[in-house]
């Protein structure tokens, strides 16, 4: 039984900020899957770590958008407060000023967190390179200084969509029969989704869920 | 209330008219009534709430097309064991239904035509003979609601009776009218109930029928009498108001009036009189520990008259009790011949330099003076080199209160030669720096103006002191400069200040030439001129100025030569500064500080000046870029635990 070629390629890297790395320095890094099918959710995080007294952010990021687009973004859990979820320039590749701000004369937060998750949709195989320009950032304490920091990009690499049987780029019904008559004996197994060792009932839903737009969440 | 009953108000039943038709049917059905009573229209005047700040009458018309008078009549009767009933609705849509007046004035007196004076409110009439008994009662609130009621009894003999009841109110304020009529007639064996619903909304004409109330105090409308006269300790006080026009009698009151005067009111004056016991609190603040120390901090007090309609005038002003002492380690005779004078304020929390231009021909006479001259370059020279980017540390002594605030956010202009003067570019820079600081600071505004000496000593003052009268509500920071290109020899004036002016908070062409208006009232030069940059260099010795102790009048007033000794145009509490801190990041100007103004800064986050959606609102610290320092400054202003979305 055949597998479709997935690979995982996670390329991590780091930059610093104009301020000189002090004790101080917070990490600003992206918290996302190794790999990703064409057509499943990608969900990446804007983490920060050791950072001290937090009171403000803002963060932009790049991303390709011939493989990845980009959705929406959403707040984290680490600053409470205030949410402003940016511009997304989806031709470009570019996140802008998504910002987050504590209410009120209170400390700022420490330690770690996620500041904001960004929500892609992967559209096309390749490798996908975020990163987090120095410039686009800024991390204020509950003085309004800014706080010096480091960012870490990530790559995502962006895979085919297993339950796409005949590589149309979209999963359709077509898909769904292939995975059918691969179950019922009809035609060779050769695309055993969930990686079981076997195509069974159990690939045939997968499938149709991925044709309902459920993505495929079959096993690499 | 002349509630027209066809037996004692002149007896009329309406012609055609829905009731006639009713009371047609019941005297086939019971063979007996009498007219059935008009409802009433009015046309009358009487004070009314709804026009604030002055007397005034109202005028309730006749129905028309345009204000129908509707009149639902149900008859329920027995004509000697016959049952029977009758329905009907008829809409009056012209006039013609009796009129009276109220006027003018209500309370107290209330007069209607016709049917005498009326004083209290509430009236009621009882009228009887003839078989019948009338009782009217008819009240008008102070809100404008005049309510009827009428009993009416009639003995038609023979044990026959008819009983009207009757009850209507009339909103003056809306026109709404409503009432309800209930004949029950008892005719030998005959018996019958009718039950008139009549509604309208009727037009309602207001009209001032008193000139507006107002006060003067020292002769001077309150709306421009900013500073009273200073007091002195020990020493009778007298100052009288005067108010004129809405409805007498007035009731006067005041609040914040240093300890030891009183209000004293006689008729449409008062006079707040007594002998200050307490000087003023004094800022305590020096420069260097030398220049200015124990300025006096004015108390705001105010004065309102209230008319009998419970209009007010509210008048705030600032006095001052104490003499003032500044500038302790210069001589008397410096103190006279200096015609540059500075203050250090605590002006709403922050530290505020004012200087007041100088006087040439003070400076020969000033540069014979070591200490004359010193005092003039040491002060600016401390602006210069600290004020714009270490001013914390010009105060003595420190405090947080005024370190935090002050945050500098461009760079200072390069240290000026004392010997050299400020450049036009340097009073440029020195504008931006502290608009800047403005802004930093949370004010909603900046008023900037830079002008050459002559016209900035005066201009200076002038707003300063003008905006003494804006009361709180918005901070702003007026800042003047002034170039003293003709006086090499004397350094460059600037002054600067922060005030809170009332909404709408922007001075208006308007307010400079009401400024220039004082100046000439004042008696002084022609040619003084508010807001004109260009003024001439040969008036800034007309501009000497006097002491600052006194008002404005005196103020403006000086003579040559005179020196300015002081003044302190600001309260400084922590209160202040706090609120004024809050104020500024109201970026709606809304008068609040919510999560409405984060959304300005949201709605513009990310842009730069110049580009698509930028607002100047959202761009809190001024440097052109919305960006999280300026959702910052404000989010920290909003309310700890406040959800914003």
């Amino acid at each position: 039984m055949g597998c479709k070629a997935s690979f995982l390629a996670v390329t991590a890297f780091t930059l610093v900020s104009a301020v000189d790395a002090q004790t101080s320095t917070a990490g600003i890094s992206l918290q996302a899957p190794s790999s990703v099918m064409v057509g499943n959710p990608l969900a990446v995080a804007v983490n920060i770590s050791g950072v001290n007294n937090l009171f403000a952010f803002q963060v932009g990021l790049m991303f390709p958008p011939a493989t990845i687009a980009a959705e929406s973004t959403s707040g984290g859990q680490f600053l409470p407060g205030y949410f402003v979820p940016g511009q997304i320039d989806g031709t470009n590749g570019v996140i802008a000023a998504v910002a987050g701000a504590e209410i009120g004369m209170v400390a700022g937060v420490s330690g770690n967190g996620t500041l904001c998750t960004i929500q892609f949709m992967p559209t096309a195989i390749g490798s996908a390179t975020i990163s987090i320009p120095i410039s686009s950032v800024i991390l204020l304490d509950s003085n309004l200084n800014e706080i010096p920091f480091t960012v870490t990009g990530s790559t995502v690499s962006v895979t085919a969509n297993l339950c796409d049987i005949d590589n149309a780029g979209t999963v359709t019904v077509t898909d769904v029969q292939a995975v059918i008559n691969e179950a019922f004996g009809s035609a060779s197994p050769s695309n055993d989704l969930n990686g079981d060792g076997e195509v069974n009932v159990v690939d045939v839903q997968l499938d149709v869920d991925a044709a309902l737009g459920l993505g495929c969440s079959a096993a690499a | 209330m002349g509630w027209s009953w066809c037996r004692f108000a002149g007896g009329r039943q309406i012609s055609g008219s829905h009731e006639a038709a009713v009371a047609s049917d019941f005297r086939r059905c019971c063979g007996y009534l009498r007219p059935i009573p008009a409802i009433l229209l009015l046309t009358f005047v009487a004070g009314l709430p709804s026009l604030k700040g002055q007397s005034s009458t109202a005028t309730v018309g006749q129905p028309d097309a345009s204000h129908p008078l509707t009149v639902v009549s149900n008859l329920v009767g027995s004509n000697c064991g016959t049952p029977y009933t009758s329905s009907s609705t008829t809409v009056y849509t012209q006039p013609g239904f009796q009129a009276f007046t109220w006027g003018p004035h209500y309370p107290p007196t209330m007069v209607t035509t016709g049917n005498g004076a009326w004083n209290p409110a509430t009236r009621t009439t009882t009228t009887s003979g003839g078989g019948e008994t009338n009782t009217e009662t008819d009240t008008l609130s102070a809100a404008g609601m005049l309510t009827v009621n009428v009993n009416d009894t009639y003995n038609l003999g023979n044990g026959e009776t008819e009983e009207t009841s009757a009850s209507g109110a009339l909103d003056l304020n809306t026109g709404n009218w409503s009432t309800t009529v209930i004949v029950n007639v008892q005719n030998g064996c005959s018996t019958g109930v009718i039950t008139e619903n009549a509604t309208a909304q009727l037009p309602i004409t207001l009209t001032p029928s008193a000139a507006p109330l107002t006060m003067t105090i020292n002769g001077t409308p309150s709306n421009q009498f900013l500073d009273a006269p200073q007091g002195v300790t020990n020493t009778p006080y007298s100052l009288t108001a005067t108010a004129a026009g809405g409805v007498p009698p007035y009731v006067w009151s005041a609040s914040g009036l240093p300890a030891g005067l009183t209000l004293v009111q006689s008729g449409s004056s008062a006079t707040i009189q007594g002998t200050p016991t307490t000087p003023s609190p004094v800022s305590g603040i020096s420069v260097e520990g030398e220049f200015f120390e124990n300025i006096p901090l004015p108390t705001p007090c105010t004065l309102t008259v209230t008319d009998h309609d419970g209009t007010p005038v509210t008048a705030p002003f600032l006095m001052v009790v104490g003499g003032l002492e500044v500038y302790p380690n210069l001589s008397p005779a410096d103190k006279t011949q200096l015609g540059v004078v500075g203050t250090l304020e605590l002006a709403t929390g922050v530290a505020v330099i004012s200087f007041y231009g100088g006087n040439p021909e003070v400076v020969a006479t000033c540069a014979a003076s070591q200490a004359c001259l010193l005092f003039i370059n040491g002060l600016i020279s401390t602006l210069l080199q600290r004020g714009l980017t270490d001013f914390s540390n010009a105060l003595d002594p420190l405090d947080t209160n005024y370190m935090q605030i002050y945050q500098p956010v461009i760079p200072a202009p390069a240290t000026v030669p004392a010997e050299q003067g400020l450049s036009e570019a340097d009073v440029q820079s020195l504008n931006q720096a502290l608009q800047n600081q403005a802004q930093i600071q949370g004010l909603s505004e900046a008023v900037m103006v830079s002008l050459d000496r002559a016209a900035g000593a005066q201009q200076a003052n002038s707003l300063l002191w003008s905006s003494a009268q804006l009361q709180a509500g918005k901070w702003y920071a007026l800042q003047l400069s002034g170039y003293m290109a003709a006086s090499p020899g004397l350094l460059s004036a600037a002054s600067s200040a922060l005030f809170s002016i009332l909404p709408p908070a922007v001075l208006t062409a308007s307010d400079l030439e009401s400024l220039q208006s004082q100046i000439v009232q004042s008696g002084f030069p022609a040619g003084v001129t508010v807001a004109n940059p260009s003024a001439s260099q040969s008036l800034i010795g007309d501009l000497s100025l006097t002491s600052l102790s006194g008002n404005l009048s005196d103020f403006l007033s000086g003579g040559n030569g005179s020196s300015l000794l002081g003044i302190s145009f600001n309260q400084a509490t922590q209160s202040a500064a706090e609120s004024y801190a809050q104020f500024g990041a109201d970026r709606n100007n809304d008068l609040a500080v919510n999560c409405a103004d984060l959304g300005v800064v949201k709605a513009s986050f990310g842009t730069s000046s110049g580009q698509a959606g930028f607002n100047a609102m959202a761009d809190v610290n001024l440097d052109g870029v919305v960006n999280v320092l300026d959702l910052a400054l404000v989010s920290q202003r909003l309310t700890t635990g406040l959800q914003c979305h």
